[in-house]
């Protein structure tokens, strides 16, 4: 009896481990926040691991893992629609469609420039008092680094219309991303507006390409 | 070397000279920031100094030493400042961490070898920074304007006093005699350890569309988080609202 049910255990977790590495999405299916950061971040972590290539950020293979790895899980419209604030309003869908690419190219930008630093750390809940009610929580997760100190990183996440959970703001070592940019936006919307947000955007997908 | 220190300095003087920083119109209308033109000025200053000088020799520094002896300076820089940690942790009515504080620096100082090893977390007394500008916060006092000091770059006119608490509270003070090459020379070491730690947030700077204010905002919310210790409660995050409603 006992012996069937380690085997029970066993296969579960097999076929769990195979049925994982098809598909990579899997870790997106849990309904629970917190698991469902740790899951993404930790195979996230691994596929960096494992792919020097991505670990030099090699262009075609972090768009290959933002494709396939981090759009399942976050929402680049919301995190523009945040960072843009009020005047997204005025937008039209040409505008919005530019600003959504522009951004998501920066934060692109800025993932890429992370990599090399990926070693072997994990990704960890922190306690914490706050609990996830209804559509929005924030989530505290440990990056542990052996050797050196650890990171604390913490996400911001809500539910989408399909009722699924989207990372929307990453929070490392007190400073939220989006939020920053948002009011590096604001500077730049006051003196132009959208089309002043745009052309900065453009100009900054350009100079990074430059420096690469 | 010589050439290029002699480059910064032409260059910081026509700074100060000149005063190229990029103003905007809305200038100091935020309230943290009263002081943002002045600001502007200064941090453009900080920039040259740090693009001409300070990164070029952090940069050199991570080419020409091996890993462990960079831990072992950063380790030592970090010991340096344990005693001002466990002091503040005791200001702060946090009496545990002021004596595992407390502890940290003798074993390190003693068994790490003048804290190049950091035996204390090998033995799970993980470090904790304290520095007076967060028990002024903890205490209730106010944030207080946004100041950008030449050289030591983002302050507020609470956490500034944490300068002179820190120099005060250092182990080298207590020394029965003083030395300006030996502090000098701390000072040198700390300054290239810094600058070398965050030279892997670089990439971050570098993609900033305005890095004065991305630096502005998220020194202050960096501070705002670590006088609650890393926990800011929900309720005191000011996250921006989400536009769920309209379409």
């Amino acid at each position: 009896m006992v012996m069937m049910k380690r085997r029970l255990v066993l296969n579960c977790l097999l076929s769990w481990a195979v049925l994982g590495s098809f598909s990579s999405i899997s870790f997106a299916a849990s309904d629970d926040p917190v698991e469902f950061v740790l899951n993404a971040s930790n195979a996230i972590l691994d596929k960096i691991r494992k792919d020097p290539k991505l670990h030099q950020a090699d262009p075609e293979k972090v768009r290959e893992l933002v494709d396939h790895y981090i759009l399942p899980t976050v929402d680049f419209v919301m995190m523009t629609r945040m960072a843009v604030g009020p005047a997204w309003r005025k937008a039209n869908n040409g505008e919005r469609e530019a600003l959504v690419n522009g951004f998501e190219e920066l934060l692109m930008s800025v993932y890429s420039g992370g990599l090399s630093s990926v070693k072997n750390q994990s990704a960890y809940a922190r306690p914490t008092r706050n609990k996830p009610e209804g559509k929005q929580a924030v989530v505290r997760t440990l990056l542990k680094n052996n050797g050196s100190a650890d990171l604390a990183i913490d996400y911001r996440l809500y539910r989408n219309r399909e009722n699924k959970w989207k990372i929307i703001d990453v929070n490392i070592e007190g400073i939220w991303l989006v939020e920053n940019y948002r009011s590096q936006f604001a500077g730049i919307l006051s003196n132009g507006g959208i089309p002043a947000l745009i052309e900065s955007l453009n100009k900054q997908a350009k100079n990074h390409q430059i420096k690469k | 070397m010589k050439v290029q220190f002699k480059h910064a300095l032409l260059v910081c003087t026509l700074l100060l000279l000149g005063g190229c920083a990029n103003i905007p119109n809305n200038a100091g209308e935020n309230q943290a920031d009263p002081w943002e033109k002045m600001n502007r000025h200064t941090f453009m200053f900080n920039t040259v100094l740090d693009e001409t000088l300070i990164r070029p020799v952090a940069v050199s520094y991570e080419m020409v030493t091996p890993e462990p002896v960079r831990n072992g300076v950063s380790n030592m820089v970090d010991n340096l400042a344990s005693p001002a940690s466990a002091i503040n942790s005791g200001l702060q009515g946090k009496g545990q961490r002021a004596v595992k504080s407390t502890f940290r620096f003798l074993v390190n100082s003693t068994f790490g070898v003048f804290g190049i090893f950091d035996v204390a977390d090998a033995i799970g007394i993980p470090a904790h920074h304290e520095d007076f500008g967060q028990t002024l916060g903890v205490w209730g006092v106010p944030t207080g304007p946004y100041l950008v000091l030449p050289f030591f770059g983002p302050t507020t006119t609470r956490d500034i006093w944490r300068y002179p608490a820190a120099f005060y509270t250092r182990p080298v003070a207590y020394i029965d005699h003083d030395s300006f090459v030996r502090d000098f020379s701390i000072f040198t070491l700390e300054t290239v350890d810094v600058r070398y730690r965050i030279l892997k947030v670089d990439h971050m700077y570098r993609n900033a569309m305005d890095p004065y204010i991305a630096v502005r905002d998220g020194y202050l919310q960096m501070r705002e988080s670590v006088v609650y210790d890393g926990e800011i409660p929900e309720s005191e995050m000011h996250l921006t609202e989400l536009p769920l409603e309209e379409e």
